[in-house]
């Protein structure tokens, strides 16, 4: 008898409908699975065999043929193992899920004793499915809390396949979709707050201009001046995650393997912070079958890399592209795969190789040796670096103090304030953040006085600044004014977004 | 061949001692003479140096004569053109390669020597010094090494002045290669100066001797910056034994780079305070005075004086201005920086700090 049974395929973000078809006929007993399929998917065979029997489905002596269609795709990843064996059972008519077939669509990793196991993707497969038009998704017990995020399908979760009669039966009811539950908890407390940075000020300064405008920053600092310690708390005076993009990045965690079975909704901004030793393509994503990297698991937080020029050249390099166009593209015979990648990127360094330039005292590194090392990051990188600030390493004084910091909470009520007025702004434009201004816009909404021009012009004469600098000087002026909350720009914003940008000046000329 | 060439052949010969040279001039009369001996009281190594030197004469002469017309000069101890300063010195060269011009003869010279890795204190005093006594007129002397010496030597050639610099390899080889813009300004407002023959790499073994030619080209040194055991402390010692006065730039007790010199001034060099120092040593009226804090201080508003009080040798950071000025926002002091900058008050050093000018 032949039997048709639903599930899913990952390719990149996107979930591709699959049809499992079960042929059951006369002939030597055989199973056999054929349709383009990926190692991990021919070993299902032997698995769903095994899972049946230790269920107690027993299989009939015939010869059984699965195809999963279509048959040009390459099928990778084990979610086919519940689709396949529901078809097989209902060809060798041992469970009765006529009503369910043609409605559902089934995911889940069979285990030899029968149990359901929590596969990836599960998010972006339940989504794919409802936009298919289907009504219905089994998934496994693991993911369940996962799967319910998405509204408007039904979402059964299975503990294993022994529950198949029960399921059948619609004894199993679908789980309630908890979205706006888990949106109403508050985010998951981070654990850090700015108010733990004793001093440096000026850290905690470009920390809130650079969250402000979304501004790309670069810490220039010795050992232990806190470069690390700012970053891991810039996540916290962003502002909370909306709905749209804590489905996003729940997608991105889904897809990798990454999210909590408990808590499958990320409310917390993404901090990444990669070792410098990772390659390029875990860093923006890649491989045969390709997976997000790093850059996309930073979606919508903060990219940290710390030690920045230690870095692999070509794993930098292959940073410019997606910061550019906030996604990750790349492209595979099967086509083209994307990965959302709008990160703010935090980059921590030390002024010289051995991290205390210019403190003669314990540097002996020469100014060629000094140049040399700044200079491992390209000029291209550093220009879409809006914002440097160099840190003096910290005294015994400050460590200590034990006045009050400003919470992260104030902070981020300022940010918040400085985002509204820029949404305000750009309500016309598809554009959000001021860094992400192009010339035209620069011109349009960040208007000089004449006082201003001519302090501008003395200041780029004086420090010889380059045409590139301009409107990154006036992106960041702008976002410094927006804190303010103010409508102009004045001469102190300008003055201390041209202090930003000197260290690119002096350093990589 | 001419006597001339001969004397160069002696003369550009590698690793030659300028001592054992002139022993031999003085033992066989010229050069001719030297070259004639089929053996010489000297060492076989030598002897076999001297013997490759006459296989490859022709060849030796070639280049010399490619150099000349590139224009690098080489000038013998019998020409007039040979610095006097020279002259007093045992183991004087035999002849200096010279790219532009040689230390005028009339005018006093000053040497100016220290650390490559300087700090910013260090390269501010250097400008000074050198730039100063550059646009007084006197001959700045030094070996064109990164730090000390390029800062000084750049600053009295920015200033107008003439600077001379002696390097421990070829003079048409540019060491560090990126003091190139400095090499050539030094070609044309000053000279570039060198015992070694054209195309000789910088030997690490070259430099302590080039330093006795920097101390007997200076009538006075100056150490600005020196850690305890320092290259510069060997010129000092050279230009001690030479009879020459040293002045040490004092800096702070407990900084490394301030050792060499603090324990200069304990051995009992003179303290360099000012352009006054030198100018006294060398008999000179002083004439024109040097800026000084109070006046200039009053040109200044209360707001940008607010600042200015807070700077000194050592670089300020924005960080400690920020915890100074608890009332000052991160945009206010910027603006009151830059002014301050553009007006010549101070000046933003790596690491983002600032110091007083």
């Amino acid at each position: 008898m032949y039997s048709q049974a639903n599930c899913m395929a990952l390719f990149g973000m996107e979930g591709v409908l699959i049809h499992v078809e079960c042929d059951t006929s006369n002939g030597l007993p055989e199973i056999s699975l054929v349709g383009y399929l990926g190692a991990e998917v021919r070993e299902a065979r032997d698995r769903v065999r095994t899972a049946m029997r230790n269920t107690g489905f027993m299989l009939p002596p015939r010869r059984i043929t699965v195809n999963l269609a279509p048959a040009d795709i390459r099928k990778e990843g084990t979610s086919f193992d519940l689709a396949i064996a529901v078809a097989m059972l209902c060809s060798a008519e041992l469970v009765d899920l006529k009503d369910y077939l043609d409605n559902t669509v089934f995911i889940g990793e069979l285990g030899l004793d029968g149990r359901l196991m929590p596969v990836s993707g599960v998010l972006t497969m339940v989504g794919a499915a409802k936009a298919a038009g289907y009504g219905r998704c089994v998934v496994p017990a693991g993911n369940g809390a996962e799967g319910a995020l998405v509204e408007g399908i039904e979402v059964i979760s299975l503990e294993s396949l022994d529950q198949l009669p029960l399921l059948a039966a619609g004894k199993l009811k679908p789980l309630p979709c908890r979205i706006r539950e888990l949106l109403q908890e508050e985010a998951l407390r981070e654990g850090v707050d700015f108010s733990e940075v004793n001093g440096q000020r000026a850290i905690r300064r470009v920390a809130e201009v650079a969250a402000a405008g979304r501004h790309n920053m670069l810490m220039i600092g010795s050992p232990g001046s806190g470069k690390t310690m700012a970053a891991r708390r810039i996540p916290t005076i962003l502002p909370r995650l909306s709905l749209e993009e804590a489905l996003e990045v729940s997608r991105i965690y889904s897809i990798c393997g990454l999210l909590s079975q408990e808590r499958p909704l990320i409310l917390a901004r993404p901090f990444r912070s990669p070792h410098h030793t990772v390659s390029s393509f875990a860093l923006v994503g890649g491989g045969r079958v390709p997976r997000p990297g790093e850059i996309s698991l930073a979606d919508h937080g903060v990219l940290f890399l710390d030690e920045l020029p230690e870095f692999q050249k070509t794993a930098l390099e292959a940073l410019r592209q997606p910061l550019e166009d906030r996604e990750v593209s790349i492209a595979r015979v099967q086509g083209s795969f994307r990965f959302p990648a709008d990160v703010m990127l935090v980059a921590a360094m030390n002024p010289c190789r051995c991290g205390y330039f210019p403190d003669r005292n314990r540097c002996r590194c020469s100014e060629g040796e000094v140049s040399n090392y700044l200079r491992r990051i390209s000029r291209p990188l550093l220009d879409r670096m809006d914002l440097m600030v160099e840190a003096p390493p910290l005294g015994y004084g400050e460590l200590t103090r034990q006045g009050k910091n400003e919470s992260s909470e104030e902070i981020r009520l300022r940010v918040e304030a400085a985002r509204s007025r820029q949404a305000a702004r750009f309500q016309d434009t598809p554009i959000l953040f001021n860094a992400r201004m192009n010339a035209q816009q620069v011109r349009c909404y960040c208007l000089l006085n004449k006082e201003q021009d001519l302090f501008l012009k003395q200041v780029f004469e004086q420090k010889g600044l380059s045409a590139r600098a301009y409107h990154r000087i006036l992106k960041v002026a702008r976002t410094i004014a927006d804190l303010r909350d103010a409508p102009e720009i004045s001469l102190e914003d300008l003055a201390e977004a041209v202090g930003y940008r000197a260290p690119a000046e002096k350093f990589w000329r | 061949m001419e006597h001339r060439d001969y004397l160069y052949l002696l003369g550009a010969m590698p690793d030659a001692s300028p001592l054992l040279l002139r022993r031999l001039l003085a033992l066989y009369g010229s050069p001719e003479a030297i070259f004639r001996q089929e053996s010489l009281p000297v060492s076989p190594v030598r002897q076999a140096a001297i013997a490759e030197v006459k296989k490859a004469a022709s060849e030796i002469l070639k280049k010399r004569d490619e150099a000349e017309a590139a224009g690098i000069r080489w000038v013998s101890f019998e020409e007039e053109s040979y610095p006097d300063r020279l002259r007093p010195l045992g183991d004087a060269p035999l002849g200096l390669f010279v790219k532009g011009k040689m230390p005028p003869e009339g005018k006093p010279s000053v040497g100016i020597v220290g650390a490559r890795s300087c700090t910013p204190y260090g390269k501010m005093m250097a400008e000074r010094f050198g730039g100063e006594l550059g646009e007084k007129g006197l001959s700045v002397i030094s070996g064109m090494a990164r730090g000390i010496d390029g800062h000084a030597q750049e600053a009295a050639l920015k200033r107008g002045g003439a600077s001379f610099g002696v390097l421990g390899c070829g003079a048409d080889v540019c060491y560090p290669a990126h003091h190139r813009r400095l090499y050539e300004a030094l070609g044309e407002q000053g000279g570039i100066l060198s015992e070694y023959p054209p195309g000789t790499p910088p030997l690490p073994h070259h430099f302590p001797l080039r330093n006795r030619l920097i101390a007997a080209l200076s009538d006075v040194l100056l150490v600005i910056e020196a850690r305890e055991k320092s290259g510069s402390l060997i010129t000092v010692d050279l230009a001690l034994e030479q009879g020459k006065d040293v002045l040490a730039l004092p800096g702070r007790v407990g900084d490394a780079l301030s050792a060499g010199c603090l324990g200069l001034i304990r051995q009992g060099a003179g303290v360099l305070t000012c352009c006054g120092d030198v100018y006294e040593l060398l008999g000179m009226e002083a004439g024109g005075g040097e800026g000084t804090d109070p006046e200039r201080r009053e040109k200044l508003s209360p707001e940008l004086k607010q600042i200015w009080r807070h700077m000194g040798t050592d670089p300020v950071h924005i960080e400690d201005l920020l915890a100074a000025e608890g009332d000052l926002s991160m945009g206010e002091l910027s603006l009151r920086l830059l002014e301050l900058e553009r007006r010549g008050y101070i000046r933003q050093t790596a690491g983002g700090g600032y110091l007083k000018l």
